[in-house]
């Protein structure tokens, strides 16, 4: 992990890996919207709708995945003082809030023509709005301060503090009766989905899952050169 | 085979559309950010080598 705690070493190796990412990310998207489209069978119940999970579920499964992935950099940050830790669950906070706004957004949409309802205050969509409000205020929190160290150790409170709403937002189906169905991919007896449809959700969460890390390591640059300018600004300040 | 005709495909169509502007939109902000960055650290390292050079 040391490795890729010299921001030149990360910017060396991001940089070799990145054009083959993108080419990876495009052509599981291709295969996985080809499969999501022509190559799987609608719901005997839900009929078309039921596509809509192709898009809904990966959102979902990234908004969870990526706020827990924050929590874990922030704890790094927190205890092993890792420099590149902080500048990763700040730029992966964006994307997370994205994908969770594209998970209720897809969810509404998804729900009006099954349930005859855009919204319910059931646990499940509760507690994933919460986590929308969760992504909101981390980056509000890192915006509120000039001096980002006083940002960091706060906004490593709020990830830490936040992460305990990802087990309510997982578990919530099975502790309250809730609109929401039930977990059908990750449960005791595995999944309850037929293969023709559980192939292309594999393939489209694998698309999602490359876009993200594609993009995160993008964002990370991003950070990185951001304080490399900010510690320019002050040494040219200082120097006056 | 996606029956394009069915009900509620409107709904199906919305969705994806919704998903894959939003993706877009974060992609592209992230791409554009970058360049831009990159942009200013260069001027600066130029601003920064020009200073030492008429010095």
């Amino acid at each position: 992990m040391q490795i890729f705690a010299n921001p030149n070493r990360f910017f060396q190796i991001a940089d070799r890996a990145m054009p083959a990412l993108w080419m990876i990310t495009i052509a599981s998207f291709a295969v996985a919207l080809y499969f999501a489209f022509f190559n799987s069978p609608a719901d005997y119940q839900q009929g078309e709708t039921v596509r809509i999970m192709y898009v809904h579920v990966p959102s979902a499964s990234l908004a969870l995945f990526i706020y827990v992935l924050m929590a874990l950099a922030s704890a790094m940050a927190l205890i092993f003082r890792h420099p590149l830790a902080d500048a990763a669950a700040k730029a992966a906070a964006p994307l997370g809030a994205a994908f969770c706004f594209l998970a209720l957004v897809t969810g509404s949409i998804w729900g009006k023509p099954m349930w005859g309802t855009w919204w319910v205050w059931d646990a499940r969509l509760t507690s994933m709005f919460v986590l929308l409000l969760l992504y909101l205020g981390y980056i509000a929190v890192w915006r509120a301060f000039d001096d980002p160290h006083r940002a960091a150790s706060l906004a490593r409170i709020v990830a830490l503090v936040g992460v305990v709403n990802i087990p309510i937002v997982k578990f919530s189906v099975n502790w309250w009766n809730t609109l929401h169905q039930p977990a059908s991919i990750v449960r005791m007896g595995g999944p309850a989905i037929d293969k023709s449809i559980l192939w292309p959700l594999g393939l489209m969460f694998l698309a999602f899952t490359l876009l993200f890390i594609t993009t995160h390591l993008v964002a990370l640059k991003n950070e990185v050169r951001a304080r490399k300018i900010r510690a320019e600004k002050l040494k040219t300040m200082g120097a006056r | 085979m996606i029956d394009w005709n069915a009900d509620h495909i409107s709904f199906v169509i919305v969705a994806y559309a919704i998903v894959f502007l939003v993706l877009a939109a974060v992609v592209g902000s992230t791409l554009m950010c970058a360049s831009a960055l990159k942009k200013t650290l260069r001027n600066m390292k130029l601003a920064d080598a020009g200073q030492k050079d008429t010095v």
